[in-house]
């Protein structure tokens, strides 16, 4: 039931932030954000496993899609943030001695390139993969910028939050 | 078996060489994989910003970044373009080339602008949803100016584009891409 809850309230910080940061402009291309909510997912990967990770994730996409009013995002945003959460949970798990921001920069890339990628697909517009290197670069840094404030979070939060949490 | 003669199931309780088996196979996947989430997160805990096997990581997307820009930047052509084509859908709206006037339609609004053109394009006949191009014919140019699609405005705030990249408009379906030879007759289809 603890669990439940942290992945409720994580799935809920994600949903505001990336509500909050759809109505902010892009940085420089469209389609470049800064990823805020993937603080959240991390986080909830991190503290509370692969389950809550992936459930973080996929409430966070359908409802942030729903309250900023672009549903259509949801065909590009899902197989992307899963395919690159899923990077993400083979790194922490399965390869060790690799530090979180690390990971969030691997994520970062593997989710704006499959979804522009996506994107590109879907709406036939093939003249916006020009756009696909320098997006790229653009979410190395926001990834890097995000994984440095999960490390950060890892290290501040108390543990005894994250104590009593069993899979 | 039981009293009906079907036969019990066993559990790990009654057999416990099943058990100890099942627990040596969680024991190895912990041990490889650190499949407890806890352990991921004490373990990260006391980690550092930076280990060495980060830099396969970097190396890896780098590599991933490079192969982008000789897929996608550096094929690009060279050569100025002769315009551009708006295209809503399937639909070609507009074809714009440099030099020539633009014609007005019940959708299009047409206005001369120092070096270039301001077109106006509705996407309704009740001239509810529009957007604003500006083609500079000086720099070879299009631009979005203005639009009412959506509280993102991803078109708006999309860089100009001249012989290559896109223009797109997610709400409206609009597309405004580069012009490289072929048909520029300037035909306005509806």
């Amino acid at each position: 039931m603890y669990k439940i809850a942290l992945t409720g309230l994580f799935a809920a910080l994600a949903t505001i932030a990336f509500t909050i940061e759809s109505l902010f402009p892009p940085i420089i291309l469209p389609g470049a954000r800064m990823g805020i909510s993937n603080v959240f997912i991390l986080l909830a990967t991190i503290t509370l496993g692969v389950g809550s990770g992936f459930a973080t994730l996929i409430i966070k996409i359908v409802l942030g899609s729903l309250f900023s009013g672009n549903i259509s995002s949801m065909l590009f945003s899902l197989p992307a943030g899963i395919v690159s959460l899923s990077i993400e949970t083979v790194l922490i798990f399965a390869v060790k001695n690799i530090s979180i921001p690390a990971v969030s920069v691997a994520g970062a890339v593997v989710n704006t390139t499959l979804q522009n990628t996506v994107f590109c697909l879907v709406t036939k517009t093939a003249e916006y993969l020009c756009y696909l290197p320098y997006l790229a670069l653009i979410s190395a840094v926001t990834g890097l910028i995000v994984g440095f404030a999960v490390y950060l979070a890892v290290k501040k939060l108390p543990e005894k939050l994250f104590s009593e949490v069993n899979i | 078996m039981d009293e009906n003669g079907n036969q019990k199931i066993a559990n790990n309780a009654d057999n416990p060489q099943v058990e100890k088996a099942s627990n040596n196979v969680r024991q190895n996947l912990e041990k490889h994989t650190d499949i407890s989430s806890n352990g991921a997160y004490i373990r990260l805990r006391s980690s550092k910003a930076f280990c060495m096997r980060d830099l396969f990581v970097y190396i890896s997307l780098a590599a991933l970044v490079l192969i982008l820009f000789i897929a996608f930047v550096f094929p690009v052509k060279d050569d100025d373009g002769k315009g551009f084509i708006v295209t809503r859908g399937n639909a070609t709206i507009l074809i714009y080339t440099f030099g020539s006037t633009p014609k007005a339609t019940d959708l299009i609004e047409v206005e001369e602008v120092s070096n270039g053109y301001k077109i106006k394009i509705y996407h309704t006949s009740e001239k509810i949803g529009y957007n604003v191009i500006l083609f500079n014919d000086q720099l070879k140019t299009a631009d979005v100016i203005e639009s009412n699609c959506s509280e993102r405005k991803d078109c708006y705030y999309a860089p100009s584009i001249s012989n290559s990249g896109a223009i797109y408009c997610q709400p409206h379906d609009l597309k405004i891409t580069p012009l490289h030879g072929g048909d520029d007759d300037g035909v306005i289809a509806g």
